[in-house]
């Protein structure tokens, strides 16, 4: 198997049968779904920008350590995105657990890439359009 | 043992687990089964959501707790100035003279089975990583493309 398609099944399998379970047995809440695949999408995305961008001479040291404190800059961040702009009724714990699950998944994910040599930067590609068209599903279910 | 793979990979399961936990703890606590309650509720809100009726959040402000969330069943028959009693874990709350029957919500169903499934995938995940650490130990980049 080569990279490419180890990294591709990698960041799509995982999230892909995660959201069909918030389907199958939260599916009268879509919007479940929408926040989980919205919190994986734009953390798997965050990643790959980052990984694409550490320097080939540190990325031994910095791919593998950097993940979960980025991982954990993303739910901060999805939790201002939810008491701000995205709060309508009141700060939501359960749509920033969801979201903040999906950020986990993303950051496991993206572990694979975590190396002593920097690989080529087209997987990390992949992974950005991979995070962004989880981001845009995350957004179409949030508001089905 | 590549302990600098192993210690994100016991970080991230242990967040997932935590969030996991919280998650299902929410949902349960919105049907008041899990709360000790003895106190006055206050006042009641209902605020909307995306989409009415289906995802309206009901706050209770209670006078020992402050505001609280709860399911639609309970606000809608709990009034302003009730007192509320009931044991923790009992499925009966009492509301000035009346008894509610309380149940757990779909919500909190769903989380009960969706939430450890969610964490089996990720733990299938993260040992996926760790044997492709093993092997690429053996098989550097070299066939990357």
């Amino acid at each position: 198997m080569t990279s490419r398609t180890a990294l591709l099944l990698a960041t799509l399998l995982p999230a892909v049968a995660a959201g069909a379970v918030y389907e199958y047995f939260l599916g009268h809440r879509h919007d479940y779904t929408g926040h989980f695949l919205a919190g994986y999408g734009g953390t798997l995305g965050a990643l790959m920008v980052w990984l694409r961008i550490v320097p080939e001479n540190r990325f031994a040291a910095l791919s593998t350590w950097s993940i979960v404190p980025l991982c954990l800059a993303c739910i901060g961040l999805g939790a201002v995105f939810e008491a701000t702009i995205f709060r309508l009724a009141k700060f939501d714990e359960v749509d920033f657990c969801n979201q903040s699950l999906g950020a986990v998944i993303a950051a496991a994910a993206s572990l694979l890439l975590a190396d002593e040599r920097k690989p080529p930067v087209q997987l990390m590609d992949i992974g950005l359009i991979v995070g962004i068209v989880f981001l845009g599903a995350g957004g179409v279910y949030a508001v089905a | 043992m590549p302990w600098r793979r192993v210690i994100p990979i016991v970080l991230l399961f242990t967040l997932a687990a935590v969030l996991a936990g919280v998650n299902t703890w929410f949902t349960a606590a919105r049907s008041t089964i899990p709360l000790t309650l003895d106190t006055k509720v206050l006042s009641k809100e209902v605020r909307r959501e995306k989409h009415e009726g289906k995802d309206d959040v009901c706050l209770l402000t209670l006078a020992s707790l402050g505001q609280v969330q709860v399911d639609r069943e309970i606000y809608d028959v709990v009034a302003v100035g009730e007192h509320l009693k009931k044991e923790r874990q009992s499925h009966e709350l009492r509301h000035g003279d009346k008894v509610l029957p309380l149940r757990w919500s779909r919500d909190h169903q769903g989380m009960q089975t969706a939430m450890p499934i969610c964490l089996g995938i990720l733990a299938g995940l993260l040992g996926s990583v760790l044997s492709a650490s093993y092997l690429r130990n053996r098989h550097p980049y070299a066939s990357s493309s």
